[in-house]
């Protein structure tokens, strides 16, 4: 199993590259090469690193060794077809590990982004756990219980859409450069990442990619179902290309309307759960 | 700076990528020969990944440079 | 849904209160450890600012004293929410969810700056009012059902909790972990000692996520 997480950390790193390309061909500039961001991870690992003198320093570092070892984590609960329960607990921690990087350094920009974050994940998290209402048809919020639903019953993306759409915005604002990345707003210098340079960011940029890679899989396991590797792939190349057609044409919003947005699908998420009948 | 010297956090960081690679290497083997159970091989994955990481790209370069105030403005 | 969290591993008993470690509890455990471990062994940084007005930076600094009370306060902290993502009793899980918010107000308290104070304050005002609904929704829990055993409430055998107290309980859950929701307002934020603010925000989101699997399962 450790070369899936091998192939997540490069998948991610590629699917970000490709991010960042698509971005810049729909916005008509040619864009880095596709393993750019493979090349960014290599260039951190062998830059010069140090702790900045105002940081805490078991912290500063602490917290990328956490940042690694959750979506880890995250990959091995995809794989084992464990509770999305799980995911939603880790999802969580990525906004806390946001929020650590932010703070550890004493750097105001990046106080800032670790303010954005916690900010963020008030209406994000909400909205993730929205994403529950598939266990109205499924019965079960194991991966693969879900999964094993919809190789009977066809895929989620048609049965609940509204779940698959909420799925889609959280997925979206993890995304660089999207509409609710304001945690990484360029006003803020890089945000939250501000001062982790060096292996740091390198360590950053691994937890990133293996991020990227869980959540785009997650989506394709609970709202399309099981799928041959090769359609697994495909899938998972459409899905970004889209996200980043969204990401290329939209501009980021201001905190308080990220959040708003994001609030107001939490709000739409539970009037679909009272059409369901979940809620009386 | 002290291009080319290797310190001793560089020495430290080098011990621990060998011991978690070597460790994640025999779990990798012992997990494959179903001796260890696959819940015991993901917990050492999930611990041992992250310094394994991060302690190489430090033995590569960190040369133990004494810290910098934070960026705070162009 | 009785195990919406995976099979539970591991159930400790105490009588008739008991600890379960399901796969989803054990995450929410490992990760409160984790950043209890992090706010003990961590110093806290020093907050870089510059003097408004001019080009001048300063980093500010923690006093010993202050520095021991909030980590104390840290440390309680991660316990509560340790304590209210395993245990198996909806009464215990209101005591520590209520535990989760005083260290809260504590940790944010011990910092002498006007700002933080007045944050402090407000927390202080949410989290005692919040412990009414809280303490409400279990208790018609008790009154309906007959049990604060979650994991009798899960199994079935016994009537459902009315959606109302359930209702009440994320009402109550979401005052005691008020933090996330202040924020904006980055008044907490002018405190220096990141391993302890993070504490704030960690435990506040780790009792919403563990309310929102108490509320499908009762």
């Amino acid at each position: 199993m450790i070369e899936a997480l091998f192939a997540a950390v490069l998948g991610g790193l590629l699917l970000l590259g490709l991010h960042r390309k698509v971005i810049a061909r729909v916005q008509q500039r040619p864009g880095p090469p596709v393993w750019q961001e493979v090349l960014h991870t290599l260039k951190f690992s062998f830059k010069s690193t140090w702790v900045p003198e105002t940081a805490s320093p078991g912290l500063f570092v602490g917290i990328v060794l956490v940042a690694i070892g959750i979506w880890t984590a995250a990959l091995a609960v995809v794989l084992a077809g464990g509770s999305i329960l799980i995911i939603f607990g880790v999802y969580m921690l990525h906004k806390i590990v946001e929020h650590g990087f932010g703070l550890s350094s004493g750097s105001p920009y990046g106080k800032f982004g670790a303010v954005r974050s916690v900010i963020s994940a008030a209406s994000e998290i909400p909205l993730f756990v929205s994403v529950a209402a598939i266990a109205v048809f499924t019965g079960s919020l194991a991966i693969s219980d879900i999964v094993a639903y919809q190789a009977v019953n066809g895929p989620l993306l048609i049965i609940a859409p509204p779940a698959a759409f909420a799925m889609y915005l959280v997925i979206l604002s993890k995304m660089p450069f999207s509409p609710f990345a304001i945690v990484e707003g360029k006003e803020l210098v890089s945000g939250y990442k501000t001062e982790h340079f060096g292996v740091w960011r390198a360590g950053l940029e691994v937890a990133n990619a293996i991020k990227t890679s869980v959540l785009l899989g997650l989506f394709l396991l609970l709202f399309l179902g099981p799928l041959s590797p090769f359609a697994f792939v495909v899938a998972i190349v459409i899905l970004l290309v889209s996200l980043s057609f969204v990401c290329a044409v939209t501009p980021m919003l201001a905190p308080f309307d990220s959040v708003t947005i994001q609030a107001l699908v939490t709000v739409v998420m539970l009037g679909y759960l009272v059409l369901l009948g979940v809620i009386p | 700076m002290m291009a080319g010297k290797v310190t001793g956090l560089q020495q430290g960081a080098g011990r621990i990528f060998v011991v978690s690679a070597l460790f994640l290497i025999a779990g990798t083997f012992l997990w494959a020969i179903q001796v260890l159970p696959v819940i015991w091989y993901w917990a050492e994955v999930i611990i041992l990944f992250p310094p394994c990481c991060l302690s190489l790209g430090l033995w590569w370069m960190a040369r133990g440079r004494r810290g910098d105030v934070p960026f705070v403005g162009y | 849904m009785s195990s919406l969290g995976g099979a539970p591993w591991y159930i400790l008993e105490f009588g008739d209160e008991l600890v379960y470690f399901t796969p989803y509890t054990t995450t929410l455990l490992i990760l409160a450890l984790v950043f209890t471990v992090l706010a003990l062994v961590s110093r806290p940084e020093r907050q870089v600012e510059a003097l408004f007005g001019t080009d001048a930076i300063y980093a500010k600094d923690t006093t010993v004293d202050q520095m021991r009370f909030r980590r104390f306060m840290a440390i309680a902290c991660g316990c509560a929410s340790m304590g209210a993502v395993v245990t198996g009793d909806l009464f215990n899980f209101t005591l520590f969810v209520a535990l989760v918010g005083i260290t809260n107000v504590g940790i944010v308290a011990a910092v002498k700056n006007r700002h933080v104070q007045n944050a402090a304050f407000q927390y202080g005002l949410v989290a005692l009012t919040a412990t009414v609904p809280l303490f409400a929704g279990a208790g018609i829990v008790a009154a309906t059902t007959g049990t604060l055993s979650i994991v009798a409430l899960a199994s079935g055998t016994v009537p459902q909790a009315p959606f109302f107290a359930r209702a009440l309980l994320c009402l109550g859950v979401v005052g005691e972990g008020m933090a996330p929701f202040y924020a904006a307002k980055a008044e907490m934020f002018r405190a220096p000692g990141a391993p302890y603010v993070i504490m704030c925000s960690l435990s506040s989101l780790l009792i919403f996520l563990r309310v929102a699997e108490v509320v499908m399962v009762i």
